[in-house]
C-alpha cells in the first residue's frame, strides 16, 4: 500500500488530512451527523474556511460500533479523543478493573533478534526514508477489524458488581483526558450494541472553538468530571466514605489559572528578570491570608513562595495530586488560633485548582486522617515556620536549584535528560548512541541550561504537560498508549512546524528526509520534505534510552522531574 | 532509569577494588598451588591472561550496540578497569616476576604496559578533566570550538573599529592589536588543562589592567568587553586541551590493545607449537 520513493524523483507534500481519523466516514455519515441534537444546533457558519464543520466530521471523527462487554476506553491509557454516543448505552466504571480483565499487553518493542539485524544495518544517509507520507486517504478504505477492539474477561467476580454510571444517547465523555492531554481516568464498557462518534481532539479543539453550546457543553463536563475523579484519587480524601466524598466535591470550587496556551508567551517571560517573571503569574493564594480552603493541584504546576529579606524565595513547587493549606487548618482546627497560610501560592502555566471550604475540611477530612498522617503534617508546620534561613527549605533540594528547576519550568519533565558535567568526559558517546539507535542521526543536542554543574540536555523531556501536542493537525505527535512517551508518527507529519514552535524548551528539530541514496525528498515544487524529530525515549528499544546506557561514566540519566527525591539521590551518589 | 539511582559511586568504588583485590589473592594463591604441583603455571596463567585482554576488548564493540540490552556501558567500563587491574596481576605472574629477555617476549611486555598505562593514564584524565572543564566555564561542543574561537576575533575586530573610530588611536586598541589579538589567534597546547594556570592568558590580561591608568573614558567603557573576550578565549583553550587529551590518550589505548591480542596470538601459537603440544 505505500510507495518506497524512487531516487531523485519528487513527491506530493503531505497535508492535514492525508490520514483522516477514519477511512470509512463519507458525506452520507456526515449529513446524517449534522442532523443529531448536538450537531443540528451549531451554526457551520462560525467555522473558518480552512477548517468546516464538515471537513472535521469527515477527517477528525470516526464511527465506532461496539458489542456488549466491548472495551471503549481503558483507565490509564493516555486519551486523545473524545466520544459521543450516537445508539445505545456505554458503562462507566467507578473503581479500577483488574488489568488482565482489561487485556493489557506490554507494548511493542523490538526484539533480541531486530536489535541484532538493527546493529548489523547501520545507516550511511542520516533521515532517509523509505516513504514520508501516509496513503490511506479518503477513498482507500482500510479493514473495519484495523481498529482494535477488546472485551472483558475473565474477572473475578461479575461485572455488575462492579460500581458504575451508565450513558446513554446523545451523551458526551472523554473530553477530560482529550482535552487535558491526560491518561484517561474510568475505564469504559458498552453495555448492549453502542455505536458511537469518535472526535480526536484536534477536532474537538475546533468545535470547542467555534462552537458556543459545544464550549459550554464540553466545559461544563469538564469540570464536573475532573472533579469527581480527581477527589477519588488523592490520598488526603482516600479515608472518606462515598457519602462524605459526595458531600465534599458538593462544595468543592473549581478554578483554572494561566493561560492554556502558556508556551506562547513562556520563552519572552524567560527573557524577563526572576523578580518580574514572578510577578506575572498568576496567584493563587498569598501568604498571610487566613485560610479559607484547602488547595487541591488537578493538573499543572504551582510555585509555592513566601517573602524572604526583599525578595521572594521558593520554597518547593506542587503538581497534580499534591496539596497545601492542610498544615495550617489542621494547626487552627487543634489549638482554636488561626494562623494564615505560611506560603504563596502562583500558577506556572496553566493549572487546574480544587478548592474545599475549611468547614468542610474540619467536618470530614481531618476525622478521617490517621494519626501517622496527622503527625506528618503537625511537622510540615513547623518546618514552614522555620523558613527565616537561607538553608531552610520545604524539600531536599537546595533553594538555588528549586529556583532554577521552577523558573525554566523543567518540573514538567518526566524524563529530563541530566548531564552530571563534573563526570562528563564530553565523548559524546551519549550523542553517538542516539544517532546509532535513530538511523544515523542524534535526537538531542548535548548542551543546555546549567544549574552547578548538573546540565539539562537540549532533549525531549517527555512533559507532565505536552504543550507540543497542542495544534498539530494531524495527530502526529502523540502520547505513546500505556508507557506515556510522547513520540511522532513520522507518516502522519506534514512538517509544519507547530509541534517544534509549541516546545518551550526548543527540544524539537525540523529536519529534511532523503532517500536512501542520499539525495534530499522533494514536492512537486522542489521544496524539502520536513519532518519534526525529537527524543522518543527509545520506546521501540529492547533496552530502554540508548543515551543514559551508552554513558561509560554514569554521568548521564533520565530524570523524572515530578519525583525529586529521584533528582536528590541522583545529585547526591 | 531508577537503575541509575541505585548506590553511590564511593561504594561501588569499595565493591569493586574489594572484589579485585580479592580475587588477585585467590589467584596468587592458586598459583602458588599450581608452582608446587610442577604444573606449567606460564601456559595456564598465559591462557588465562589472553582470554582476560580479549574480555577486556569487547568494551569497545559494545559501546557500537547500544540498544542492546547486554548491561550498561558504564557497568562495562566499571569491569573494564577491575579486570585490567586483575591482568596486570595475571601478567605478573605469567611473566614470574621478572623482566622478560626473548625479543617477542620484551616487546609484548611493552605493549602490554603501554596498554595498562595508558589506562591509568586515561583513568585519571577522566576523573580530573571534567571537573575542570566545569570550573573553567561555559560548557563547549568539541566540534564547534572553531566556530567560536572565529567569534571571538571577530568580535575582537569590530570592538577595536568601534573605538578607533570613535576616538582614533589609543591605548586600549595598542594593546588589543598588540598582545589580545595575538593571544586570540593562537592555539593552545595539548597540556595546557593539565596546569593550574594559563600564563598567556594572565600575561596579556595583566597589560591591559596595567594600561588602565592611561586610558581615557572611552576606552574604560570598553575595557570590560574585552576581558570578556580574554576569559571567553582562556575557556576555550582549556576545553579545547582537555577535549583533546581526553580523546588523544585512545588513540594510544586502542591501537596497543589490538597490537596486543595479535602478538599475543601470535605468540601463544609460538608456544604451542614449539613446546611440543601441537
Amino acid at each position: 500500500m505505500n510507495e518506497a520513493i524512487e531516487a531523485g524523483s519528487s513527491t506530493f507534500r503531505p497535508q492535514r488530512w492525508d490520514e483522516p481519523f477514519g477511512p470509512e466516514m463519507t458525506a452520507e455519515l456526515v449529513d446524517e451527523l449534522l442532523e443529531f441534537p448536538l450537531f443540528k444546533q451549531v451554526d457551520p457558519s462560525r467555522f473558518p474556511k480552512s477548517s468546516p464543520l464538515r471537513e472535521i466530521l469527515l477527517n477528525d471523527a470516526r464511527i465506532r460500533e461496539f458489542d456488549d462487554s466491548d472495551i471503549v476506553m481503558r483507565e490509564g491509557d493516555y486519551g486523545d479523543s473524545a466520544f459521543l454516543v450516537l445508539d445505545g448505552s456505554v458503562r462507566i466504571f467507578l473503581e479500577r478493573l483488574p488489568a488482565k480483565a482489561l487485556g493489557r499487553h506490554s507494548k511493542h518493542r523490538r526484539g533480541w533478534i531486530d536489535s541484532v539485524f538493527q546493529a548489523l544495518q547501520g545507516s550511511v544517509v542520516p533521515e532517509r526514508r523509505a516513504q514520508v507520507r501516509s496513503t490511506n486517504g479518503h477513498g482507500a478504505r482500510a479493514d473495519p477489524d484495523s481498529v482494535s477492539r477488546l472485551f472483558v474477561q475473565d474477572l473475578p467476580r461479575p461485572l455488575g458488581e462492579y460500581q458504575s454510571v451508565t450513558k446513554a444517547e446523545g451523551e458526551l465523555f472523554g473530553e477530560l483526558a482529550a482535552l487535558g492531554r491526560t491518561a484517561r481516568t474510568a475505564t469504559i464498557i458498552a453495555a448492549g450494541k453502542v455505536r458511537m462518534l469518535e472526535i480526536r481532539w484536534q477536532g474537538l479543539r475546533e468545535i470547542r472553538n467555534y462552537a458556543p453550546e459545544w464550549k459550554k457543553t464540553i466545559d461544563e463536563l469538564f469540570r464536573k468530571h475532573g472533579l469527581q475523579s480527581h477527589l477519588r484519587t488523592t490520598a488526603l480524601l482516600s479515608h472518606l466514605s462515598p457519602s462524605q466524598l459526595e458531600s465534599v466535591s458538593r462544595v468543592t470550587e473549581f478554578e483554572s489559572f494561566g493561560n492554556f496556551d502558556w508556551h506562547d508567551s513562556f520563552r519572552k517571560m524567560t527573557e524577563k528578570s526572576a523578580g518580574k517573571l514572578h510577578a506575572m503569574e498568576p496567584r493563587i493564594i498569598s501568604e498571610g491570608e487566613y485560610p479559607n480552603h484547602l488547595i487541591l493541584v488537578r493538573s499543572g504546576f504551582v510555585r509555592v513562595s513566601h517573602q524572604y529579606s526583599n525578595g521572594v524565595r521558593t520554597s518547593s513547587y506542587l503538581g497534580k495530586g499534591q496539596h497545601y493549606g492542610m498544615a495550617e487548618i489542621l494547626h487552627s482546627h487543634r489549638t482554636g488560633e488561626a494562623i494564615p497560610y505560611k506560603r504563596s501560592l502562583h500558577a506556572l502555566g496553566y493549572v487546574d485548582i480544587l478548592m474545599i471550604p475549611t468547614p468542610i475540611v474540619e467536618e470530614f477530612i481531618i476525622p478521617s486522617l490517621p494519626d501517622r498522617q496527622l503527625s506528618d503534617l503537625e511537622a510540615e508546620l513547623e518546618r514552614l515556620d522555620d523558613a527565616s534561613s537561607v538553608e531552610e527549605k520545604d524539600c531536599d533540594l537546595e533553594t538555588d536549584e528549586i529556583e532554577f528547576l521552577v523558573e525554566n519550568r523543567f518540573i514538567n519533565g518526566t524524563a529530563a535528560m541530566l548531564i552530571n558535567m563534573d563526570r562528563c568526559t564530553r565523548c559524546d558517546d551519549c550523542v553517538r548512541a542516539c544517532a546509532t539507535t535513530h538511523d544515523g542521526n542524534p535526537r538531542f543536542i548535548r548542551q543546555g541550561k546549567q544549574m552547578g554543574s548538573t546540565m539539562i540536555a537540549n532533549s525531549c523531556m517527555h512533559c507532565t504537560d505536552p504543550v507540543c501536542m497542542i495544534g498539530c493537525p494531524t495527530g502526529a505527535i502523540n502520547r505513546a498508549s500505556s508507557s506515556g512517551e510522547i513520540v511522532i508518527n513520522d507518516l502522519t507529519c506534514i512538517g509544519c512546524t507547530t509541534c517544534a514552535n509549541s516546545c518551550p524548551y526548543n527540544n524539537i528539530h525540523m529536519v529534511e528526509t532523503r532517500s536512501f541514496d542520499g539525495s534530499l525528498i522533494t514536492d512537486e515544487q522542489g521544496m524539502p520534505i520536513v519532518k519534526a524529530t525529537k527524543c522518543d525515549l527509545c520506546f521501540e528499544q529492547i533496552a530502554g534510552p540508548s543515551c543514559q546506557r551508552a554513558c561509560p561514566h554514569d554521568a548521564l540519566a533520565r530524570i523524572d522531574m515530578r519525583k525529586p527525591q529521584h533528582l536528590v539521590n541522583w545529585l547526591k551518589r | 532509569m531508577v537503575e541509575a539511582l541505585k548506590g553511590s559511586f564511593r561504594s561501588r568504588r569499595i565493591k569493586g577494588i574489594g572484589i579485585t583485590l580479592l580475587a588477585s589473592v585467590l589467584f596468587l594463591w592458586l598459583a602458588q598451588v599450581l608452582w608446587i604441583a610442577k604444573i606449567n603455571l606460564a601456559l595456564w596463567s598465559g591462557f588465562l591472561l589472553y582470554f582476560l585482554v580479549l574480555g577486556l576488548a569487547l568494551l569497545n564493540p559494545r559501546k557500537k550496540v547500544p540498544f542492546l540490552p547486554i548491561l550498561k556501558v558504564s557497568t562495562w567500563l566499571q569491569i573494564h578497569i577491575y579486570v585490567g587491574l586483575f591482568s596486570i596481576v595475571v601478567f605478573s605472574v605469567h611473566i614470574g616476576w621478572r623482566l622478560p629477555n626473548g625479543i617477542l617476549e620484551s616487546v609484548l611486555a611493552g605493549v602490554f604496559s603501554v596498554v595498562a598505562i595508558s589506562g591509568f593514564i586515561g583513568l585519571f584524565l577522566s576523573r580530573i578533566l571534567p571537573q575542570r572543564m566545569t570550573e573553567s566555564g561555559e560548557a563547549l561542543v568539541y566540534e564547534r570550538i572553531p566556530v567560536h574561537r572565529r567569534t571571538l576575533q571577530e568580535r575582537m575586530k569590530n570592538l577595536i573599529l568601534d573605538v578607533e573610530s570613535e576616538i582614533g588611536a589609543n591605548v586600549l586598541t595598542d594593546i588589543c592589536t598588540s598582545y589580545v589579538q595575538v593571544f586570540l589567534f593562537k592555539k593552545s597546547h595539548i597540556w595546557l588543562c593539565l596546569s593550574s594556570r594559563h600564563r598567556g592568558f594572565r600575561m596579556v590580561r595583566d597589560k591591559l589592567l596595567q594600561a588602565k591608568r592611561y586610558m581615557g573614558n572611552v576606552e574604560l567603557d570598553r575595557i570590560d568587553d574585552v576581558l570578556d573576550i580574554l576569559d571567553q578565549k582562556r575557556n576555550l583553550d582549556l576545553q579545547f586541551s582537555a577535549m583533546r587529551l581526553l580523546r588523544f590518550w585512545l588513540f594510544l589505548h586502542i591501537p596497543f590493545s589490538a597490537s596486543l591480542l595479535i602478538l599475543g596470538l601470535g605468540h601463544g601459537l609460538a608456544v604451542l607449537i614449539f613446546g611440543g603440544r601441537f
